[in-house]
C-alpha cells in the first residue's frame, strides 16, 4: 500500500538506535530551536513514510498542540508578564510559551512514534532484542502470532453463538454484555487446548533441549556500520552541548533561553538537525540514485 | 536396518473415574480422566528404513497413542510395558535433541502447531532449537522454501495463510531438520480435499525423492491407500493385520470387518462383484475402470440395464416438488467491503421444506458466505431472502434464531463454553426461560436434554468435558446444542470435516432422524461422497452463484470431475451409478 | 563430565544476568535521578519513564533467569494473547477494556510473577496494535503491577475464584485508586510543566470518570469471568501435568 522507504531497509538496530536517540533528546531538551527542529523533521519523515494520507494525521495534531499550550498557563502561574487574570490567577506569557514548547514536544513525540509504528515492525523489534533474552522474545513472538488468530476466533465464536440465538437475548445492558463474556470464556477454552498442542510442537522440534541460536533475515552491512558511527558521533555532539549548557532553556518564572551568541547552541543544534534528517536524507539520496540510473539507460 | 522396532508394547492411561467410550483421547492426545482397560495391547511392529507405512483404524483405536510413543517428549503419561527400538537402540537412550532432529512429527491441527508469527521464522524454528549457526540455517531454510514452493509467501505473517499452506509450512519446518523418519498423525483431516491431495502428494514425493521413512495415519483412504508400501490396521489397541494394501483388503473382506467399508471404492466394488484373487484387486480409479472394462468387454453399453432402485433412499422428486418452500433466495448479491469484489453474484435458490439440501463447490467460491447471508450475518446489498415464507429483514432481534433457524458452525468448538456436555446443553435451556418464551421446570429441562442427547447419540457422554471428546463426538454435541433451539431449518457448514467414515454414518443417521421430525437441513460441504449418499437435492456452487440443482443421482452422474469415486470408475459403462452399492447392483444385474 | 561443564556454563551466564538485573536497579535508577537533577526543572517524565523501564526490565530479567518450562511459557503467551484479543469480543462497547481484569485472573491462577509478566507483555503487545507511544512504559508497569498484586492477594487468600464479589470489588477498586492514577500520572508528566496542587488535581479529577468506567469493566470481568477462567486454567494444569517436571 505504502512505498517502502529506504531507511526502513537498513538494519533494525540502526532504526532502533535512531528512534531511541530521537525520543530521548526530544523529551530531554526544551530549547525552542531543538523542539521545532524535531517537530518539522518528524512531520517530514512521517509524510515520506505515509505519503499523502499522512497529511491528515499531521493536521489532526494541531488541536493537541493548541490545547496543551493553552492549558499550561492555567496550571502554572509562574512568570510576571500577565496577559489577563482569571479571578485571582494570572495567565502569563511565560507560561504560555512554556505550554507551546510542551505542545511542540508532545506532537513531535507522537509523530515520531507514528512513523516508528510503521518502520519498526514487531519482527524488527524482536530481532533487536531476541538474542538478549530468548525466553521473553519467544513469548513475545508467540503472542504476536496468537493475537490475530484469537481475534479471528473471537469473531467466529460470536457468529456461531449468534446463530444459535445466544448473542442477542434481550435489550438491557446486562443481556448485551453477558454474551460477550461467554465469548471470552469460550475463547479461553479453545486457546488453552491449542496452547498444549503448541507446546508439544515446540518440544517435538527440540525447544528447550539446550543452547538455542537465533535466525534472522536481516544483516548488518557496511552502510549500517557507517550510519551507526555517524549517529553515535552526532549524539556525542548533542550531549556535549547539553552538558555545556548550550541547550539551556527555562520558561517560568523567568524566560531564560540560550541565544545565538552561544557557540554550543550552534554545535548542538547542527548535530541535532543532521541526526534527525538521516532517514529523510537516506531516502532522498536513494531516490536520486534511481533517477540517475534510470536516465543513463 | 529397521528404523523402528516396537516390541510387545502395552500402555494404559492413568485410571480415573468415569466411563470409557468409543473415541477416547485420540484427539486430545493426553492422559484423560477416564479408565480404559488398555489403550495399546501387545503391539509388535517393525518399520524398515525408507518404508511408507499407513496406519489406519476407527477413531479411538489407539493410532495416535501408538504414534506418540515413537517420540519421547510426546509420549503420554501412563503405565507402559514393552520396548521401542530406534535404529536398534532403545528410544529413550537418545536425548531430546537427537530425537528432535531425527524424528519429525506432524500433528493434526495445522494452526496450533505453528509457534512463531512469520513464515521464515517458523521454517527456522527447529534449527534454532538445535543451536545451528546462521550460515547453515540460511542454507537449510532457503532449500526448504524452494523445495516446498513457499518462496512466494516466505515473508508473510502466518495468520494470512490458508489451512493447506499452514500444514505445508509445518511439514517444511520439520523437513528442514532433515529427519530420518516422518510421523504424520491425520495431517489432512482439517484440510479441504484439494489441499489434502496436494499435501499427501508432497509427502509421497519426500518418500520417493529423499528416502525418508513415512509413518502416517489417515481416515481419507482414497488418496493414499495405493501409495503405501504397507498398511497396518489397528482395532481396540491391537494390531489387527499388517501387510501390503491388497493383502489387507483381502483380510478385512474375509473377516467381514467393519473397516472394510472405509476402503477405497474400487476395492469395495471388486469384492462386491465377487473378486477373489488378491493380486488383481484394483486400488485406484484407473485400475477400477479397467477392471470394469474387463468384465463388460465386448458388450455394448447401450444393451446394459441402467436402472437403479433408488426409491426409499431419498425423498422422491414429486414429494419435493409438492412441499412448500423453506428458504427462497432471489437475485442475492453480497460483498464484504464497498470496494472488494462480489462474493455472491445473484444467487437464486429454492429449498423445499423437510429436505436435506447439499451445496457442493470448490474452495473460496462463497458457499459459506451464502449460508451466512441466509442467517442474516452477511446482509446482501441487493436481492431478497424469504425464510419460512417471511422476509428475512422482518425477523427482528434474535427472533430468527428462536425456533426458526440455527447454524452449526464449521468448528464445533466455537459453541462450547462449559465444563461438561450436560452443562453445555443446560446453557441452551436457561436462556429460553429468561426469555419468557417457555416456563419449564428443571425436570422438564432434564427430560428435554436427555431426549436430544439420545437423538444425537451422545447420551453416554453427558458428564464428559467437551474438549475431551473426539471430533465426531464434538460435532454431534454441538448439533445437540443447536437442536435445543428447536429450529425448523438447520444450516451446516462442512459438517463432516475431520470425521472418519464410521462417525459420518452415525452423523448421517442423526440427520435422517431430524428430517423425519420435519427439519429442513441445508449443508455446505466438500465431501462429495457424503452428499451423494445422504442428500435429497444437490446444488453446485460456482463463481458466486448456484449453477445447477438436481437429485444426487442425476447431479453426480452428469459431472465428470466433481463426483464420487464410484461414479468416476464406472461412468464409461453405467450412466447413473453414484455410490459403490449402485455399481455393485448394476454389475450383478448385468451378469 | 561434559554435562557438568554445561551446567557450570549455565551458572556462569546466570550470574551475569543477575548482575545486569541488579546493576539496572542499583545503578540505573540513581543515575537517572542524578541526571534529572543535573538537568534542572521538569524532567519528571524522562526520569519516571526510565525508572519504570528499569523496574519492568528487572522483573523480565528475573523471569528470564528462572528458565521457565516450555508449557509455562506457552501458557503465559496464551493468556497475554487472550487479554489483548478480548477486546474483539466487545466490539459493541469500545470503552469496555477487560484486559486488566484478565491479567488479574492470570495473576490469581498462575502466581504473582506470571501475573506481572502477563500484564506487562499484554500492555506492550496491545500497543503494537493500537500504536506505541510515550505511555507504553507506564502501561506496562501499571498492568504488570495489577497482575502482581492480584497474585499476592490470591496467595494471601483475599482474592480467590470462590469469593466472586469480594474479588471483583478489590479488582475494580484497585483500578480506581491505583492503576488508573498511575496512568494519569503519565498524562500529568507529559502535559504539565509544573507539579502543583492545581495541576495534580486537574489531571486526576479529569481522569476519574475514565478510571470509573475502566474500574467497572474490570469489576464485571472479574465478577463474571474469574471463576470459570480459573477453573479452565486449573483443568489445563491438571490435565497436562503442567506443574509436574517435563
Amino acid at each position: 500500500m505504502n512505498r517502502q522507504d529506504a531507511f526502513s531497509g537498513y538494519s533494525p538496530q540502526v532504526n532502533f538506535i535512531f528512534y531511541i536517540g530521537t525520543v530521548f533528546f526530544t523529551v530531554l531538551i526544551v530549547h525552542p530551536a531543538f523542539l521545532i527542529c524535531s517537530l518539522v523533521l518528524a512531520a517530514v519523515y512521517y509524510l515520506q513514510v505515509r505519503g499523502r494520507q499522512g497529511l491528515r494525521t499531521i493536521v489532526g495534531m494541531s488541536p493537541v498542540f493548541v490545547v496543551v499550550s493553552a492549558i499550561n498557563p492555567l496550571l502554572n502561574t509562574g512568570g510576571d508578564r500577565a496577559l489577563f487574570y482569571l479571578g485571582q490567577r494570572p495567565y502569563t506569557l511565560e507560561a504560555l510559551y512554556y505550554g507551546m514548547a510542551l505542545g511542540c514536544m508532545l506532537t513531535a513525540v507522537i509523530l515520531w512514534f507514528a512513523s516508528y509504528n510503521r518502520t519498526m515492525t514487531s519482527d524488527k523489534f524482536m530481532f533487536v532484542f531476541g538474542r538478549k533474552s530468548p525466553v521473553i522474545s519467544m513469548i513475545l513472538t508467540m503472542v504476536f502470532r496468537m493475537v490475530p488468530g484469537f481475534q479471528r476466533k473471537a469473531r467466529q465464536i460470536t457468529t456461531a453463538r449468534r446463530c444459535i440465538g445466544r448473542m442477542e437475548t434481550g435489550s438491557s445492558l446486562q443481556s448485551k454484555l453477558l454474551p460477550s463474556f461467554a465469548v471470552v470464556s469460550a475463547l479461553t477454552s479453545w486457546a488453552l487446548e491449542g496452547g498444549v498442542i503448541t507446546a508439544d510442537s515446540m518440544q517435538s522440534r527440540g525447544y528447550g533441549s539446550g543452547k538455542r541460536s537465533a535466525f534472522s533475515i536481516y544483516s548488518f552491512v557496511k552502510r549500517d556500520r557507517l550510519t551507526v558511527c555517524l549517529m553515535i558521533l552526532l549524539m556525542m555532539g548533542i550531549l556535549a552541548a547539553v552538558l555545556r549548557g548550550g541547550t539551556r532553556a527555562s520558561y517560568t518564572p523567568e524566560l531564560l533561553v540560550s541565544g545565538y551568541d552561544d557557540p554550543w547552541l550552534w554545535i548542538g543544534s547542527i548535530c541535532w538537525f543532521v541526526f534527525l534528517s538521516i532517514p529523510v536524507a537516506v531516502d532522498v539520496v536513494e531516490e536520486m540514485r534511481w533517477h540517475v540510473l534510470r536516465s543513463k539507460i | 536396518m529397521a528404523c523402528f522396532e516396537i516390541k510387545n508394547l502395552s500402555f494404559s492411561y492413568p485410571g480415573a473415574p468415569g466411563g470409557a467410550s468409543e473415541g477416547d483421547r485420540e484427539h486430545s492426545g493426553a492422559p484423560g480422566y477416564f479408565d480404559t482397560p488398555k489403550a495399546l495391547q501387545d503391539i509388535d511392529l517393525t518399520v524398515e528404513d525408507g518404508e511408507y507405512v499407513l496406519l489406519c483404524g476407527k477413531s479411538g483405536c489407539g493410532k495416535t497413542t501408538l504414534l506418540r510413543h515413537c517420540k519421547t517428549v510426546l509420549t503420554p503419561h501412563g503405565k507402559r510395558e514393552g520396548k521401542i527400538l530406534f535404529h536398534g537402540k532403545p528410544l529413550e537412550k537418545s536425548d531430546q535433541r537427537t530425537q528432535a532432529a531425527r524424528i519429525g512429527y506432524v500433528m493434526q491441527d495445522p494452526d496450533a502447531q505453528i509457534v512463531t508469527d512469520k513464515v521464515w521464522h517458523e521454517l527456522a524454528f527447529g534449527l534454532e532449537s538445535l543451536g545451528m549457526d546462521q550460515k547453515t540455517m540460511r542454507l537449510r531454510v532457503a532449500e526448504m522454501a524452494s523445495y516446498f514452493g513457499i518462496q512466494d509467501w516466505f515473508c508473510k505473517d502466518v495468520g494470512q495463510l490458508s489451512g493447506g499452506q499452514k500444514q505445508l509450512l509445518n511439514l517444511a519446518s520439520i523437513m528442514a531438520m532433515q529427519p530420518d523418519v516422518l510421523i504424520l498423525d491425520e495431517p489432512t483431516s482439517q484440510l479441504d480435499p484439494i489441499a489434502a491431495a496436494d499435501f499427501l502428494n508432497t509427502v509421497r514425493k519426500i518418500n520417493l525423492e529423499l528416502g525418508t521413512t513415512i509413518l502416517i495415519t489417515e481416515h481419507r483412504l482414497e488418496d493414499i491407500y495405493h501409495a503405501a508400501d504397507r498398511v497396518v490396521v489397528m482395532d481396540q489397541g491391537q494390531i489387527l493385520t499388517d501387510g501390503t494394501p491388497r493383502q489387507v483388503c483381502d483380510f478385512l473382506q474375509g473377516r467381514e470387518h467393519e473397516m472394510f467399508t472405509a476402503m477405497p471404492a474400487p476395492v469395495q466394488v471388486y469384492y462386491g462383484t465377487g473378486g477373489v484373487a488378491v493380486e488383481n484387486c484394483p486400488l485406484t480409479v484407473r485400475e477400477g475402470r479397467s477392471f470394469l472394462s474387463g468384465i463388460f468387454a465386448g458388450r455394448d453399453p447401450e444393451s446394459l440395464v441402467q436402472e437403479i432402485e433408488v426409491s426409499g433412499r431419498h425423498k422422491s422428486e414429486g414429494e419435493l416438488e409438492n412441499s412448500p418452500l423453506s428458504i427462497v433466495m432471489k437475485e442475492v448479491w453480497f460483498r464484504y467491503e464497498k470496494d472488494t469484489p462480489d462474493v455472491l453474484r445473484g444467487v437464486d435458490l429454492e429449498i423445499p421444506q423437510g429436505s436435506i439440501f447439499a451445496v457442493v463447490g470448490g474452495n473460496g467460491t462463497g458457499k459459506s458466505t451464502m449460508l451466512k447471508s441466509v442467517c442474516g450475518v452477511c446482509r446482501p446489498y441487493r436481492g431478497k431472502i424469504w425464510i419460512e415464507g417471511k422476509r428475512l429483514d422482518k425477523y427482528k432481534g434474535g427472533e430468527l434464531f428462536a425456533g426458526t433457524l440455527a447454524m452449526l458452525p464449521q468448528d464445533p468448538k466455537s459453541v462450547f463454553v462449559k465444563k461438561t456436555v450436560r452443562e453445555e446443553l443446560l446453557e441452551m435451556c436457561d436462556g429460553r426461560a429468561a426469555n419468557g418464551a417457555a416456563d419449564r421446570s428443571a425436570a422438564s429441562e432434564e427430560e428435554q436434554i436427555l431426549k436430544i442427547a439420545e437423538l444425537c447419540e451422545i447420551d453416554d457422554l453427558l458428564d464428559r468435558h467437551p474438549y475431551d471428546l473426539s471430533g465426531g463426538e464434538q460435532q454431534r454435541t454441538a448439533l445437540a446444542k443447536v437442536m435445543l433451539t428447536e429450529p425448523k431449518i438447520l444450516l451446516l457448514d462442512e459438517p463432516t470435516k475431520g470425521m472418519d467414515s464410521f462417525f459420518k454414518q452415525k452423523f448421517a443417521r442423526v440427520l435422517k432422524r431430524l428430517q423425519t421430525e420435519g427439519v429442513t437441513v441445508v449443508m455446505v460441504s466438500h465431501d462429495v461422497e457424503f452428499c451423494a449418499r445422504y442428500a435429497d437435492l444437490t446444488g453446485m456452487f460456482f463463481d458466486g452463484s448456484i449453477v445447477t440443482v438436481n437429485t444426487p443421482e442425476k447431479f453426480f452422474a452428469r459431472n465428470s470431475f466433481y463426483t464420487t469415486a464410484a461414479n468416476r470408475m464406472s461412468r464409461h459403462i453405467f450412466q447413473n451409478a453414484v455410490n459403490v452399492e449402485d455399481v455393485i447392483e448394476l454389475c450383478r444385474k448385468n451378469r | 563430565m561434559q554435562e557438568k561443564s554445561i551446567k557450570e556454563n549455565w551458572a556462569g551466564r546466570r550470574s551475569v544476568k543477575q548482575w545486569i538485573a541488579l546493576g539496572l536497579v542499583i545503578i540505573g535508577i540513581p543515575a537517572v535521578l542524578l541526571l534529572s537533577w543535573q538537568m534542572g526543572d521538569r524532567k519528571y517524565y524522562l526520569t519516571s519513564m526510565l525508572v519504570l523501564l528499569c523496574a519492568v526490565a528487572a522483573f523480565w530479567l528475573s523471569f528470564e533467569r528462572r528458565r521457565p518450562k516450555t508449557r509455562e511459557m506457552v501458557l503465559i503467551a496464551v493468556m497475554c494473547a487472550i487479554a489483548v484479543a478480548s477486546r474483539a469480543a466487545f466490539i459493541m462497547f469500545p470503552q469496555f477494556k477487560p484486559i486488566v481484569g484478565i491479567v488479574m485472573i492470570c495473576g490469581m491462577a498462575l502466581g504473582p510473577q506470571a501475573g506481572f509478566m502477563t500484564g506487562s507483555i499484554s500492555a506492550f503487545v496491545s500497543n503494537f496494535i493500537f500504536g506505541q507511544g510515550a505511555w507504553t512504559p507506564w502501561q506496562m508497569f501499571a498492568f504488570g503491577l495489577a497482575g502482581l498484586l492480584a497474585g499476592y492477594l490470591c496467595r494471601a487468600g483475599v482474592m480467590t475464584g470462590g469469593r466472586r464479589l469480594v474479588t471483583a470489588l478489590i479488582g475494580g477498586g484497585m483500578i480506581l485508586v491505583l492503576i488508573g492514577p498511575i496512568l494519569d500520572t503519565c498524562t500529568l508528566f507529559t502535559m504539565s510543566s509544573v507539579i502543583n496542587t492545581e495541576a495534580v488535581g486537574a489531571v486526576y479529577l479529569s481522569g476519574l470518570p475514565f478510571n470509573a468506567v475502566h474500574g467497572a469493566a474490570v469489576f464485571l470481568t472479574l465478577l463474571i469471568l474469574a471463576h470459570p477462567m480459573i477453573e479452565k486454567l486449573d483443568r489445563i494444569k491438571v490435565k497436562y501435568g503442567l506443574m509436574e517436571a517435563e
